[in-house]
């Protein structure tokens, strides 16, 4: 066979917005839904064909980079509107009776877990030690009593927080994030060393909170990544095959 | 604060992109024609897992 029916994520069953990429569309199953298109199966097989290629750096115009941008486009797109749960990149499912297999095997852990990221975006932050000379941070005029008194809240003084060097900074900054973030995970990046480098499945109205504090630290150069549909959490391993039920 | 942070086109926001789409998400097993796993880019290394059920 030449085509698959590549599936991108798990959502919610809905009706698909207008402006949703072409092909796209949802099998559902007792208020779930997959979020499918077909597709011609050469351009994956192909990717396994010259693995040496891969020692460079990605390209935009990489086989590989292209078919993942189009998966993170249509993740994204259905992520405007619904809670997903992406499935990983090239995942090909034979026919939409494997479809709903998958819906039906994995509802209950599928529904639950889509309740939990509801309302959030995950981003990504890394950090390092900012670069020599860096000025301190200036007054933050124009902020409200309110405003400042939050901004405040942290019981370490700013006189104190930049006597910290950059790996205490780093520590403090993962911490306050964290109060922000329903959920972390740490990013395992072996190239560079940054002092911090993880991922926060944060509420969206927590979103202000969780970015003010990334600009607090002159200690550190921050770099924020985001927003991202969740999929550094899920831990789902899934199967679409035929399962006998209790 | 901008509402949205723009993911450029950089080396360096292709690996965060490739990281989450090829090294996260739900894995599928069963009756799955392809699935590509184990691509390591941390490293840059890649290794592809082809599971091939049926011709393709």
């Amino acid at each position: 066979m030449s085509v698959g029916l590549c599936a991108y994520a798990i959502t919610r069953e809905h009706v698909l917005a207008p402006l949703s990429p072409v092909g796209i569309r949802l099998i559902t199953h007792r208020g779930l839904g997959l979020v499918v298109a077909e597709v011609e199966l050469a351009p994956f097989a192909a990717l396994g064909a010259d693995p040496a290629r891969w020692t460079a750096e990605p390209a935009e115009d990489d086989p590989l980079v292209v078919l993942a941008r189009r998966h993170d486009v249509v993740v994204r797109a259905v992520f405007e509107h619904q809670p997903v749960l992406p499935l990983r990149f090239g995942t090909i499912l034979r026919d939409e009776q494997a479809a709903v297999r998958l819906l039906a095997n994995h509802h209950g852990e599928a529904s639950t877990w889509l309740g939990r990221v509801d309302g959030h975006r995950e981003w990504g932050v890394r950090a390092r030690a900012a670069a020599p000379g860096k000025p301190a941070a200036t007054p933050t005029d124009g902020l409200s009593g309110t405003e400042y008194l939050a901004m405040r809240r942290n019981r370490l003084t700013a006189a104190a927080r930049t006597r910290r060097d950059a790996f205490t900074a780093a520590e403090a900054l993962h911490e306050e994030l964290t109060r922000h973030a329903t959920e972390c995970v740490p990013r395992k990046r072996k190239t560079a060393t940054p002092l911090l480098d993880a991922a926060y499945l944060v509420p969206v109205n927590a979103e202000p909170a969780f970015h003010d504090e990334t600009t607090r630290h002159d200690e550190l150069a921050v770099e924020v990544t985001g927003p991202w549909p969740p999929y550094s959490f899920v831990r789902l391993e899934l199967s679409a095959e035929e399962v006998a039920h209790a | 604060m901008p509402d949205e942070y723009t993911i450029t086109p950089s080396a360096e926001g292709l690996v965060d992109l490739l990281d989450r789409v090829v090294h996260r998400g739900a894995v599928v097993n069963g009756d799955v024609i392809i699935s590509l796993a184990g691509i390591d880019l941390i490293r840059l290394d890649l290794r592809l897992l082809l599971v091939s059920i049926g011709a393709v």
